[in-house]
């Protein structure tokens, strides 16, 4: 209904990192995971935690929209944590209910790994926070160049990418309609068990593919009249490197490579 | 016995970032054996009333009843029928009489008489079952579909019909064969036809309800708003060529007496002023 | 058809960019039996002019759009643009970049997630350098008045910017010809206008424009209307000549406009109109003076 549907995670504000190139940031989250694996201990946690918290402010992105995406590994946040700190007859016990009892070193141990389970996704989702879902794909494609020798369609699969973004809005819109016109024809979603539940969507499904391929065939229609042939491409927007991504990027390796190394 | 919302407003995702205001107490009344012709420009909130009429949309303000009845979906459930826009597209069965019986079916008729159902439908909007019963309906031309699209609806036989946009993107022959099923349902049903383009149904219609931004700038006869067309402008909307002949001819001060839709006597009165100067 | 002019395929070396259609049939086949859409049509739209072609559903006419650049390859006869013929696979580019295709549904031909990107997608495909597709796509959002909307997504246009998106689409490319195929039909009137404005300010700019429609208030505005009637050419010529032929229009399946009858009422009652099918602001006009 021309209502702008959020679309993904991205918080579309402009900030020193959301201005980052793509590539980079996809470098730099690798860098962000090497500093947090590559080092044991509470220290490596301390910088990456510093890391976490400099990107999130520099970025501007509400704080409630960077932890919302923990919300779906909370349960396993909870189980890392109880299961090593129950122990049977813990030396160093805190609390002991009968035998069994929560040991010291176990609620650390714990603790370190749940804390370490937030700074990944809290740090990676940063990436899909700040960067377009096109942006992204565009990034993902440019990184596969390399690949193209050995005859890897890298400008297929790039389109494929940037087609498929494109019509997910148009798609959904499509679904929804289809949806309520069965729906005024009497066509039931929520009714009876699995199985009927699955045999009412086929009104909606049949409809929504049968669109879809034609569609295609028009779209292709208008890719070839405009001398699409995958081949031989040039770019409005290959983003640069500046010589500030250089330097984020340079950054970043040395953070990596400084935390393996002392860490 | 009829559709009535009265003071009717709405509003998109209330309460989000994105709210919207798309009606703005706006009522609407159709018995059965009348046209009602809604006009409006894009986002007017044409569609939106048509919805909730349909009583598919939950949430608006104000009062709706359907015979006498608080409408919902329960209640609209088969006595209310809408012709979306582009309704081809939703065609799904293997068949035309299958996808025909659809509705009929869902309404829990037995199968013997979903395919009557079907069969009386299809002979209505003028695609024989005999020749069309069988066919895919994805072999069906344009306006072929959208006809077989409507007859889906006809099926289960609803008191008020309501159609978005029914002849947009047809040819002539087309247009003319979904003008005729609509004149012609007016014998059985209550009719809710919403158009952005006077053109067509303005000839027919008892009553116009014109919206511009969510509100009615017009809700009358027909009649009169042919005789006195200014809500069009008010509306962001052309009247319909014969009428801004007329109106631009008064507007320069030439007494063309009564308007008229009709080309043959639209042209007479003309004539009658700028053929002695 | 007495009404046409002949043309055999312009030599090569030959400056004049024309189409031409000389002597083509077309058939689809659709389970099994040969659908016959186009027979023996032959057609030339000259440089700078604006040509109509009017016809029902099924007329064949946007099949006749298709064979224009070569996305359709006749089954006998020639179609020809400055004198490549479609039909040699190895001219295919040299065609595209001289007629450009805008196609009926707006949605399905928008292939970039931003308006600007989408503009840039035939310059991109043609390996222009940077600086060059910039030039190119803000020149044909301005011609299609939609500068200002160049991050936009596309699926927040309405339909009438959709449809002039993919029109400076087609512009990019930089062509001597615009083939639309029925462009306004799924719009609003308000899309409706914009659109039909765009496409005559581009037609008044000396491109060659083939417009594919059922409307025949609309096809009144172009040089000349070209009409289909089941793959055949039935009549070809002025708008105001084809509009009191209303038998004719009948047996095609199309309909004369009320407005249009208003206006050979008009002069059938003895009142002097100028030759065309003016707009209702001319005809008060013409009828004032």
């Amino acid at each position: 209904m021309g209502i702008p549907v959020p679309f993904g995670q991205y918080v579309p504000i402009d900030s020193p990192v959301h201005r980052l190139e793509p590539r980079v940031k996809l470098a730099l989250v690798a860098c962000y995971t090497v500093v947090l694996f590559a080092s044991a201990g509470w220290s490596g946690l301390g910088l990456a935690t510093v890391l976490v918290v400099l990107t999130l402010l520099l970025s501007r992105v509400p704080w409630h929209l960077a932890l919302r995406g923990l919300r779906p590994v909370a349960v396993l946040l909870l189980l890392t944590v109880t299961m090593n700190a129950l122990r049977w007859n813990p030396a160093d016990s805190l609390l002991r209910l009968g035998s069994l009892g929560i040991s010291r070193a176990g609620l650390l141990t714990g603790l370190y790994f749940a804390a370490r389970i937030i700074l990944l996704v809290t740090g990676t989702s940063l990436l899909t926070l700040t960067t377009s879902p096109v942006a992204l794909t565009d990034a993902l494609s440019r990184l596969m160049m390399p690949l193209r020798p050995l005859r890897f369609p890298v400008d297929d699969v790039a389109m494929m990418f940037s087609i498929a973004l494109r019509f997910i809005p148009t798609t959904a819109e499509e679904a929804e309609k289809i949806v309520v016109a069965q729906a005024a024809r009497g066509a039931r979603f929520d009714e009876g068990g699995v199985l009927r539940r699955a045999r009412a969507w086929v009104p909606v499904l049949i409809p929504l593919f049968v669109n879809l391929f034609r569609r295609a065939d028009n779209l292709a229609l208008a890719m070839e009249s405009r001398c699409y042939t995958g081949q031989r491409r040039t770019r409005l927007h290959a983003s640069r490197m500046r010589a500030s991504d250089w330097a984020t990027l340079l950054v970043g390796v040395t953070v990596a490579v400084y935390a393996t190394i002392v860490l | 016995m009829s559709l009535t919302l009265e003071g009717i407003g709405y509003t998109y995702a209330a309460g989000t970032g994105y709210s919207q205001r798309a009606l703005e107490s706006v009522s609407l009344c159709v018995a059965p054996g009348e046209i009602v012709l809604v006009l409006g420009a894009t986002g007017s909130g044409k569609s939106t009333l048509l919805r909730i009429a349909a009583g598919l949309l939950d949430g608006a303000e104000g009062s709706a009843t359907i015979d006498g009845e608080p409408l919902t979906r329960k209640t609209a459930r088969g006595r209310v029928g809408m012709v979306f826009q582009d309704a081809e597209s939703q065609l799904f069965a293997e068949t035309v009489a299958a996808d025909v019986a659809f509705g009929p079916r869902n309404m829990g008729r037995s199968e013997a008489e979903a395919d009557a159902a079907a069969s009386e439908a299809l002979v209505s909007v003028g695609l024989p079952p005999a020749e069309y019963g069988e066919r895919s309906p994805f072999s069906l031309s344009g306006g072929e579909a959208r006809r077989a699209a409507i007859a889906g609806v006809l099926a289960f036989a609803p008191r008020y019909l309501l159609l978005d946009e029914p002849t947009a993107g047809l040819d002539a022959l087309g247009r003319r064969a979904v003008s005729a099923i609509v004149s012609e349902a007016r014998g059985h049903a209550g009719i809710v036809v919403v158009s952005h383009s006077a053109e067509e149904f303005l000839g027919v219609a008892d009553r116009v309800l014109v919206l511009a931004s969510g509100r009615a700038v017009y809700d009358g006869p027909a009649a009169d708003i042919i005789a006195e067309p200014a809500p069009f402008a008010d509306a962001g909307l052309l009247a319909p060529d014969v009428l801004r002949v007329q109106m631009l001819a008064r507007a320069r001060g030439h007494d063309v007496g009564r308007f008229t839709l009709d080309p043959a006597r639209a042209a007479a009165s003309l004539a009658r002023v700028f053929g002695s100067a | 058809m007495g009404v046409l002019s002949y043309c055999r395929a312009t030599p090569r070396g030959d400056k004049r960019t024309v189409i031409s259609f000389f002597d083509v049939c077309f058939s689809y086949h659709a389970a099994g039996k040969p659908l016959l859409a186009l027979r023996s049509v032959s057609l030339e739209i000259a440089p700078g002019e604006t040509v109509a072609v009017l016809g029902a559903n099924g007329s064949g006419k946007s099949t006749l759009a298709r064979l224009t650049n070569g996305l359709l390859l006749p089954d006998s006869g020639t179609v020809t643009v400055d004198g490549f013929d479609t039909a040699d696979g190895s001219l295919t580019r040299e065609i595209r970049e001289r007629v450009a295709i805008v196609l009926q549904h707006p949605d399905d031909q928008i292939v970039a997630t931003t308006v600007e990107d989408d503009v840039a997608f035939g310059p991109e495909n043609l390996g222009r350098p940077r600086d060059e597709i910039r030039r190119r796509v803000d020149e044909a959002l301005a011609a299609v008045g939609l500068v200002g909307l160049e991050r936009r997504e596309p699926h927040l246009l309405s339909g009438g910017q959709k449809q002039r998106l993919a029109i400076a689409g087609a512009l990019a490319m930089q062509p001597e010809y615009l083939v639309l195929d029925e462009p306004t039909s799924m719009l609003d009137p308000e899309g409706r206008r914009d659109v039909a404005a765009v496409i005559e300010r581009l037609g008044r700019s000396g491109r060659g424009i083939l417009l594919v429609t059922h409307d025949l208030a609309e096809a009144a505005r172009a040089d000349r209307v070209v009409v289909l009637d089941h793959g055949v050419i039935v009549f070809s010529g002025p708008a105001d000549v084809l509009a009191e032929q209303t038998e004719l229009l009948g047996e095609c399946g199309l309909e004369v406009p009320p407005f249009a009858l208003l206006t050979a009422h008009l002069r059938e009652l003895g009142i002097t109109l100028a030759p065309g099918l003016p707009e209702p602001e001319g005809l008060v006009d013409a009828l004032c003076r």
